[in-house]
């Protein structure tokens, strides 16, 4: 009796293998008829779950930044001078400030997500200002933190929307730009 | 067997195979796979998935493979699921054109 060599029969049984698997995958071959080969489906996809990324966080945290932007430069000094008017306008005003610096925060870590993680090398060829758009969200996101700059607040906001767009365009969809304020 | 061609979605490969690449299967043959090849493979987390990227390199018939994506996000490969035994090896992946 003949024997075929180990490495032989190794790629024999694989043979076999691929066989039995594209026959599971295509359970009817009658109907690939018209076409000359069988054609399966692969997967070339990426580390994470390629649909869980959305600008809309970042569009929401830099809201929260102009907002706030907007309310401290309308809250009016006290008329009246006293140890509990100073107190309560000091603690509004505090309370905005901090708010603007933790959502000015957010927003850039919401950025640079997008930029780091969602987009990747492919995506310059049809966004070549990519990188310029993210750099200057998140220089913006540094200002609105340390300035009450009505101007830069907006800037963000359009910065933020031009993202969304470049975004689903990758993705390939039509999303409206809409804000919650 | 009838012949099989591959077709990829995704852009693990990219820049050298995009999205909609096709290939055409072939089973192993003697000394194959090599180190470069692009191979189809079951991934071994997900039975109903099957995969297609490059081989890095091998030892001790565990293979190691790649996407051809620089981005360290872009592909789902032996970087998250480890080395995989060369029998989970489908067939090889050669480019129709």
């Amino acid at each position: 009796m003949h024997f075929l060599p180990f490495e032989e029969r190794q790629a024999q049984r694989l043979s076999f293998e691929l066989q039995a698997h594209i026959d599971r995958l295509v359970p009817n071959p009658n109907a690939m008829e018209e076409i000359p080969y069988t054609l399966i489906e692969a997967s070339a996809h990426c580390d994470g779950p390629c649909g869980v990324y959305d600008p809309a966080s970042a569009r929401i945290a830099g809201e929260a930044v102009q907002s706030m932007t907007k309310k401290m430069l309308a809250l009016e000094y006290p008329q009246v001078f006293s140890s509990e008017s100073m107190a309560t306008y000091m603690n509004t005003m505090s309370r905005y400030a901090a708010i603007k610096e933790e959502e000015a925060q957010k927003c850039k870590h919401e950025l640079l997500v997008l930029w780091t993680d969602f987009f990747k090398p492919m995506h310059l060829e049809t966004l070549p200002e990519l990188h310029e758009t993210f750099w200057n969200a998140a220089k913006l996101c540094s200002a609105c933190k340390v300035e009450v700059s009505a101007q830069h607040a907006q800037e963000l906001m359009d910065a933020i929307e031009e993202i969304h767009n470049m975004f689903w365009s990758v993705k390939g969809r039509e999303v409206p730009w809409i804000r919650a304020s | 067997m009838s012949a099989v061609r591959v077709r990829i979605s995704g852009d693990s490969m990219w820049p050298t195979f995009p999205d909609g690449t096709e290939f055409e299967l072939r089973p192993l043959v003697l000394n194959q796979p090599s180190i470069g090849d692009i191979v189809l493979v079951k991934h071994p987390f997900h039975s109903e998935l099957q995969i297609v990227k490059r081989i890095h390199s091998i030892e001790n018939e565990m293979v190691f493979l790649v996407g051809d994506n620089p981005d360290p996000m872009a592909s789902d490969d032996s970087h998250n699921f480890g080395k995989i035994h060369r029998e989970q090896i489908l067939g090889i992946c050669i480019p129709t054109e």
